[in-house]
């Protein structure tokens, strides 16, 4: 069944297979702390309001993912944000995720790219388990 | 029977890898024995131990990359003239010659400060994978499969991630440390020259990509994928450098170099993406500034 992306049932699937991936479990193994992934509002698509996702991550587990409050998104030390046609184009296979973040069509709106970058393989795992949720896009998209 | 093209239509003067060959005619003639190092052994005898430490790792670095480039190129040069573009053709045979000299000068930087031993102690295995495996693979792929596809993974990977991302932003930040601090002035002059015509070289790559994705539209992908592989041991290289030690010596920023490495990739892959709508003749036709040579 696919899942509406930044939804709490997409939040649920992207814990799950976050923790099922083994290379993210190594490569994320002395990782602490949360990030969040967010998608901008788009009212041509129906989104309303922006959207994200909070993801507590420690030592390679993800402890709980949801859809937020804006106290998490003030919170956490790492936001990445895009906008609806980007993330499709990622779910969709025709981005590639860490050239997408390193092109800033991905926008790391807070948080510290060196940082970001010396866990290189966790963060490209983080987003690639992400493309491979069975996500359903919205219909002003398709 | 083979077509001499010079006795028919001539040289197409106008399009840019001619106008890279006229300019490294000028401006890639400098030679490394002329470069002065006395200075630079003296800075280099008064380093502590941190910085010598340093140095040691960018110079084994550069010093294999050099290497590794320069015996690596041939069979694009090959698959070029095959294909008949005698003039981006000539414009490699430049691109060859500078490379062989910035080998000799990375060896004479060495040589002069009195460093001896195996250098290659300081590749580790980000960098063995980037320039003992992917770049080699690429280039001699060239040689038995001359498809678009072939030739774009290897311009991405040495074009793209060799020359634009990892030296471009070792170049970038020691010349930059070393002449903010007034030392080391032979490398500071080398770096100079060094980064003038690896601007022509990466410039020749964008053009190079910019045409095969103008050509054949799936290229683009075939580009992104190849980027996606190389980034993360490219990623993983930058942080080896600079994750060696708590604060890096000569004022460098850790920071600064990761967001060096990232524009440049960010830049260069923005122009690509624009080939996906321009002709080949526009390509053929574009400014060196539109395809990132920055000097």
């Amino acid at each position: 069944m696919p899942f509406e992306p930044f939804t709490e049932a997409w939040a649920q699937q992207y814990k799950e297979k976050l923790n099922q991936n083994m290379q993210y479990r190594q490569a994320a193994r002395t990782w602490e702390g949360p990030i969040v992934f967010m998608v901008e509002k788009d009212p041509s698509v129906g989104l309303e309001e922006d959207r994200w996702v909070y993801l507590d991550l420690r030592h390679g587990k993800c402890l709980e993912a949801r859809v937020s409050s804006k106290a998490d998104l003030e919170s956490a030390p790492t936001v990445i944000s895009g906008d609806t046609r980007t993330w499709k184009q990622l779910f969709d296979g025709r981005l590639e995720p860490l050239s997408t973040l390193m092109r800033g069509k991905l926008r790391l709106v807070k948080g510290n790219m060196a940082e970001l970058t010396a866990y290189v393989i966790a963060s490209q795992q983080l987003m690639k388990t992400a493309m491979q949720i069975d996500t359903e896009i919205p219909e002003g998209l398709k | 029977m083979r077509v001499m093209q010079t006795t028919s239509t001539g040289l197409d003067h106008s399009i840019l890898p001619m106008r890279l060959y006229h300019k490294a005619k000028k401006l890639g003639t400098w030679d490394p024995k002329d470069i002065d190092f006395s200075q630079d052994k003296k800075d280099w005898a008064a380093f502590n131990e941190v910085e010598k430490g340093m140095s040691l790792r960018m110079n084994a670095v550069f010093l294999g990359g050099e290497e590794a480039v320069t015996k690596d190129l041939l069979p694009l040069i090959q698959v070029i003239a095959n294909e008949g573009r005698l003039e981006e053709e000539m414009y490699l045979t430049t691109f060859l010659w500078e490379e062989a000299k910035h080998v000799e000068v990375f060896r004479r930087m060495v040589d002069e400060l009195g460093i001896t031993g195996d250098l290659s102690i300081y590749h580790g295995d980000n960098y063995k994978k980037i320039f003992y495996e992917y770049l080699p693979e690429a280039m001699e792929r060239l040689t038995r499969d001359p498809s678009p596809e072939a030739q774009a993974e290897a311009s991405v990977t040495y074009n793209m991630i060799v020359e634009g991302m990892l030296a471009e932003t070792g170049y970038y930040s020691t010349f930059k440390s070393y002449k903010r601090l007034g030392i080391m002035p032979g490398t500071v002059q080398a770096f100079e020259y060094l980064k003038r015509d690896e601007s022509r070289h990466i410039c020749y790559g964008v053009y190079l990509l910019s045409r095969l994705i103008a050509e054949h539209d799936h290229i683009w992908d075939v580009v992104n994928k190849r980027m996606e592989l190389l980034l993360e041991p490219a990623i993983g290289l930058v942080n080896d450098l600079i994750s060696e030690v708590e604060e890096l010596p000569f004022g460098l920023d850790k920071n600064e170099m990761v967001q060096v490495a990232v524009k440049q990739f960010g830049s260069r892959m923005n122009v690509l993406e624009r080939a996906r709508d321009q002709s080949v003749d526009m390509i053929r036709q574009a400014s060196e500034e539109e395809m990132g040579e920055a000097l």
